[in-house]
């Protein structure tokens, strides 16, 4: 049954997407390619109405679903077409089609083993399935990307499950093929467009990712299918087709946040061959984009969340993350973006290769001569502008069929050539040929899993093998309570748990959370520094502690207050709740610095810059001599100075540097932390050994707190008790 | 987008004030010494140098420490420590034997020269909470000078319980 049920959900899910293309399109476009996808932005954008409402039930997508179907019924018919290359050429392109067909079709069936498609992408489309729609998510950072393909997921997953989603995907592969093949029919260049169809087919980073529950080869379809429609509005400049153009842009931002250029590109293109075109393109778009930007701004405070957290401060994402984390993907393990091109395309490394076939992709400026050729690379450069912001091979998807297109209309200049390079390509883009030129780790297709497609072998023992941390997901639903909430430094794939996650690195609460941990776990965060600010007694209205140092290393050199402790003589003056406390940046956890527990603390969030301060306003005046800082010895590269304002309401300096001291490890600390964590709503800590302070919590689980619940094979999952 | 530009919060009051961790107050005896700490001599009863540079003091042939323990489950007696090489060259290999409240703890033979680290978890029998509690720490042999017949044990920088 259990394979009915996948095969129900995707199918469905495209079915309900043909017919609101047909309904959309009508006679203006009767490709299905076209169809589907224009039609998959409408679906998305219901399913997104849907879970705004909280009406995320199998009965409400039956029912819509049904309702499309009706109305747009004529769209899901595909008639037959003559192909328009030679019958030869056809057989052999549609056996080879074929083959791939099967390897693509069973893995896209077999349980859903890719990190982030079982991580985040379906991880989180199951929760707003338990929740039959959208919930404030200020924990996780993906929940903030805009999730217009996985809407697709969420309807086939409320059928098919996990692998009814990776199936969608698949069929956005199969558009964008069908798409490359009848441009270029219809543009007289059908063997190049079906050696393209072919090449990008076979291409083994598009083959593991448009069978997995990611999003690249959707976003590469729905640049494809724009690009499409505006060459056939070009042509034709039926009306109809704004609407969907409009849409289909909109659609590309709602998949995912770098495929932005495809709006400018949709304006740009409608407004330089007719100025009112672009309303209608723009309305359209803005219609599909909204929804997206205003669930961040009402959730998360920052629209376009988790990026420009300085032009938009909130205290989810800290901007000091934001700045490690775009580090982090424009270079990865590199040393020279020059490795870029071997790597992509031959070592896969980056997350994957396109097939070394594509070291060709020069070859295809000779496409320039044309008028279409420069159409297409002028769509490559839209669709990959924003690549070198993340430079794993996945971000390479959307702008390669437009590449793969114009290498086969320049090859094409030769007979046979385009297509002979076409087959060579999925000769030696196999699984079995792959792993004889590409490094070990990359990622790829190793088989046709036929059998657990099929679920004929048990999807457990599948999981196990092939999904890193599938066991820490069998551990935490054994051993923890319905409704838990689970904390771990190491993502672990959240589409098989219904428990609630928490990833160190996915929120800023979450970082401090991680932060709290260490504080009693690591040595260099115990809180056992003493910078003492001594000044002339004095009557003051606020004091200000500033940091003076530019950090060298972006994300590790910054600051933290554990506690801000202010003296007349040996006597510390009480908090008074008139006191207001402030601090820039990161003003939201400054209270921690004030809340007498060495367990917490303020973080500045951002690398060291001269200027961000730390302030306490008095809101009258107080007498004082003295200003103790207590915190972690972890921020040599911190310069701080004391300024205070006195009764006439001027700042002056009041001590150019304190005098740094050391105090002895707080008894009961840890102790404190657990009870920290559990007040900030974690339940479980999932720790593996290889974590920063593994062994003190194993070694010292008493004295921490905790009840270790179960291990397996290098994790441990203890109870804060 | 604009609609999404937020202010940033002006100000908070201070929290809700928490029960605060045991650590030593100052001018106060506590659980754990430092040399840099101006009240050291509070935890000297007798072997130790009245003066250092600061952050570390020798010790002597006996020396011995005082300590208030609060009441918790497991406690470790720990000491950061140095043994001089040109002192060791004389003496050859230290044994340390500590002591807690006159009994035995541990016995520690140091054989290589320079900083130590030195952490033994302490029966929970042996501490008495909320009072005063002796640590000895002999070393064994001491260092005697030639020229004045002086004694010397180790270098001490800090100890004290910890957790």
């Amino acid at each position: 049954m259990q394979p009915l049920g996948i095969l129900f959900g995707a199918a469905y899910t495209c079915a309900v997407s043909l017919a609101l293309g047909g309904l959309l399109l009508r006679d203006a476009c009767r490709d299905p390619g076209v169809r589907f996808v224009s039609g998959a932005a409408m679906l998305s954008l219901l399913v997104c109405g849907l879970c705004s409402v909280g009406l995320a039930y199998p009965l409400v997508f039956l029912l819509v679903g049904c309702l499309a179907i009706g109305a747009g019924r004529n769209a899901i018919r595909v008639s037959r077409a003559d192909v328009g290359v030679r019958p030869t050429f056809a057989v052999l392109c549609g056996i080879v089609f074929a083959i791939y067909v099967v390897l693509y079709l069973a893995n896209a069936m077999a349980p859903e083993v890719s990190p982030d498609g079982a991580g985040y992408h379906l991880g989180l489309v199951a929760r707003y399935w338990r929740e039959h729609g959208f919930v404030r998510i200020t924990d996780n950072l993906y929940a903030a990307m805009p999730a217009g393909v996985e809407m697709l997921f969420l309807f086939a997953f409320a059928f098919g499950k996990h692998s009814a989603a990776a199936l969608v995907h698949f069929a956005f592969l199969l558009a964008l093929v069908w798409q490359l093949f009848s441009y270029g029919r219809r543009r007289g260049f059908p063997v190049a467009g079906a050696s393209a169809a072919l090449l990008i087919f076979a291409s083994p980073l598009v083959g593991i990712d448009g069978t997995s529950a990611y999003n690249d080869v959707a976003v590469a379809a729905i640049a494809f299918t724009l690009f499409h429609l505006l060459q056939i509005w070009d042509e034709e400049r039926n009306p109809r087709l704004l609407a969907a153009i409009g849409l289909v842009a909109g659609f590309a931002f709602a998949a995912k946040y770098t495929a932005w250029p495809a709006v400018a590109y949709a304006l740009g293109f409608a407004a330089l061959k007719n100025r009112k075109a672009a309303l209608p393109v723009a309305a359209c778009a803005a219609v599909v984009i909204a929804p997206w930007l205003l669930k961040n701004w009402i959730y998360l405070q920052n629209p376009v969340s988790p990026f420009f957290n300085r032009q938009f401060p909130n205290p989810y994402v800290m901007a000091g993350f934001e700045d490690t984390y775009r580090k982090v993907l424009s270079m990865y393990h590199l040393k020279s973006r020059w490795e870029i091109p071997l790597q992509a395309t031959v070592y896969g490394s980056l997350s994957g290769l396109l097939g070394p076939v594509f070291l060709l992709a020069p070859l295809g400026l000779l496409a320039l001569r044309r008028r279409e050729g420069r159409q297409l690379w002028l769509a490559a450069l839209v669709f990959g502008v924003n690549y070198f912001s993340n430079i794993t091979t996945r971000f390479l998807i959307p702008p390669l069929p437009f590449v793969g297109l114009a290498m086969m209309l320049a090859l094409s200049a030769v007979p046979y050539l385009s297509a002979a390079v076409a087959v060579l390509s999925a000769i030696i883009s196999w699984p079995s040929i792959v792993p004889r030129y590409a490094h070990g780790d990359a990622w790829r297709l190793a088989r046709i899993p036929w059998r657990e497609a099929l679920r004929i072998r048990p999807e457990e023992r599948y999981l196990e093998a092939h999904l890193e941390h599938y066991r820490a997901d069998r551990l935490i639903e054994q051993k923890t309570a319905p409704g838990s909430t689970v904390f771990t430094f190491v993502p672990v794939p959240e589409a098989y748990t219904s428990r609630h996650i928490r990833v160190e690195y996915q929120s800023a609460a979450n970082q401090i959370a991680g932060k709290i941990l260490w504080t009693a776990a690591a040595p260099e965060y115990v809180p056992t520094w003493r910078l003492r600010f001594r000044f002339p007694r004095q009557t003051l209205r606020a004091l200000r502690v500033v940091q003076t140092n530019r950090g060298a290393e972006p994300g590790n050199d910054t600051w933290s207050i554990h506690e801000f402790r202010i003296y007349e003589g040996d006597r510390e003056l009480t908090r008074a709740a008139a006191w207001r406390l402030t601090a820039q940046p990161y003003p939201w956890s400054i209270q921690d610095a004030f809340d007498n527990s060495l367990a917490t603390f303020w973080l500045c969030g951002e690398t060291l810059r001269p200027g961000q301060f730390v302030q306490v306003d008095f809101h009258g005046v107080q007498t004082a001599d003295s200003v103790v800082l207590e915190a972690a010895p972890n921020q040599w590269a911190a310069r701080l100075k004391l300024e205070g304002q006195d009764a006439a309401g001027r700042w002056k300096l009041l001590a150019g540097a304190p005098v740094p001291g050391d105090a002895p490890r707080p008894l009961g600390l840890r102790r404190a932390v657990t009870n920290e964590l559990k007040l900030r709503g974690i339940d479980y800590l999932l720790v593996f050994d290889t974590d920063n302070g593994a062994d003190d919590l194993r070694l010292n689980t008493d004295l921490w707190g905790l009840r270790a619940v179960g291990d397996d094979k290098g994790m441990r999952l203890y109870q804060l008790l | 987008m604009c609609a999404g530009c937020t202010r940033l919060p002006e100000s908070f009051p201070p929290p809700r004030q928490r029960t605060p961790l045991t650590v030593p107050q100052t001018g106060a005896l506590g659980f754990f010494l430092s040399m840099t700490d101006p009240n050291a001599d509070a935890y000297v009863v007798k072997d130790v140098a009245d003066h250092g540079p600061g952050t570390w003091r020798w010790v002597y042939d006996h020396p011995v420490l005082r300590f208030l323990i609060p009441d918790l489950p497991r406690l470790k007696f720990a000491m950061d420590f140095a043994i001089p090489e040109r002192t060791m060259r004389e003496t050859g290999p230290v044994t340390l034997t500590f002591t807690v409240n006159g009994h035995v703890l541990d016995r520690l033979r140091c054989e290589q020269p320079g900083e130590q680290h030195y952490a033994h978890e302490v029966p929970p029998g042996m501490l008495r909470a909320h009072s005063i509690n002796l640590v000895g720490i002999d070393p064994d042999p001491v260092w005697v000078s030639k020229a004045d017949g002086g004694r010397l044990g180790f270098i001490l920088s800090r100890a004290g319980f910890t957790e």
